[in-house]
């Protein structure tokens, strides 16, 4: 049986994103696939898989994400889906633990990964909006005003979030400091 | 030559690669060889076959025909590197020694 769930998550909250399948999926919803907004399980045992969530190098069609994926799938992991430049990929618990990174600089690396996406996200955002606002009133147009107020706003959101996963990120290079 | 200390990763990948071993296979073998304190996740492993590639201490070896898997093998580079590696690695075992037997004797601990 397929469980819908209507759900927003912002891109800087990845990882509770990726606690959230995992609660779902000790409560026997596995997920198996995304739409905008919206979450799809598949009902089965409670605890059967562990879920992990990487942000990919490229999007998942390009030849590097082929191999990368590949490679997941020899090493006993399955690709459960991909939303944009984002793999959702799930191991049996059975098997032990299921980790993507097992080092402080790998993980570092994702973290600065996702962070480059925020950044251009936001930059993006800053730009249309002030294009549309600066347009509105070059051409008295409210409609114009109206979009480049919320794209500065999703803007600012965007920087929040990005402000979260630079947080991470310097916690792990503190870290890597002193240990590997 | 500039000293650099590998991470355990990287170490445990070339010490596996004295046979052809494909990825699952050095995870395998890499938690055995540590007695299952090391564990290496498949991103982290892919992230570290890639640059030793690059870095020319392993070789991507050519595939069967009916097998996508790649294997891998170290090269005379890679093992220079582990050479170099051990002699770090017994330096510091032989100057935390030395100066730990003290802390021992003195009742320290």
């Amino acid at each position: 049986m397929i469980k819908k769930v209507w759900k927003q998550w912002w891109a800087w909250d990845f990882d509770k994103e990726e606690a959230w399948y995992n609660e779902m999926a000790a409560k026997g919803y596995n997920l198996s696939y995304i739409r905008p907004f919206q979450y799809y399980f598949q009902t089965g045992t409670p605890g059967e898989y562990i879920y992990r969530q990487e942000l990919l190098d490229h999007l998942p069609s390009h030849p590097e994400s082929e191999s990368y994926i590949q490679f997941m799938e020899e090493t006993g992991a399955e690709l459960v889906c991909t939303y944009q430049r984002w793999a959702i990929f799930r191991r049996k618990a059975e098997d032990g633990a299921f980790d993507l990174f097992s080092d402080l600089d790998s993980r570092l690396k994702h973290l600065k990964r996702v962070g480059a996406l925020l950044l251009s996200l936001t930059l993006m955002e800053f730009a249309i909006g002030l294009n549309n606002i600066s347009l509105s009133f070059a051409a008295d147009s409210p409609l114009n005003f109206w979009c480049g107020l919320i794209c500065l706003l999703l803007g600012i959101c965007l920087l929040s979030g990005s402000r979260r996963v630079w947080k991470m990120s310097r916690k792990i290079a503190k870290e890597r400091n002193i240990r590997e | 030559m500039e000293s650099i200390a590998l991470t355990e990763a990287v170490y445990y990948i070339l010490l596996s690669l004295d046979q052809p071993m494909h990825g699952y296979g050095i995870m395998q073998n890499t938690e055995q060889l540590s007695g299952g304190r090391v564990r290496l996740a498949a991103g982290t492993l892919y992230g570290a076959l890639n640059t030793l590639l690059d870095k020319g201490w392993i070789k991507a070896l050519p595939g069967e025909k009916n097998s996508r898997k790649k294997e891998y093998q170290i090269t005379d580079a890679g093992r220079e590197a582990v050479l170099r590696e051990m002699e770090r690695l017994a330096e510091l075992l032989r100057n935390g020694q030395q100066l730990t037997a003290r802390w021992l004797k003195g009742g320290g601990l």
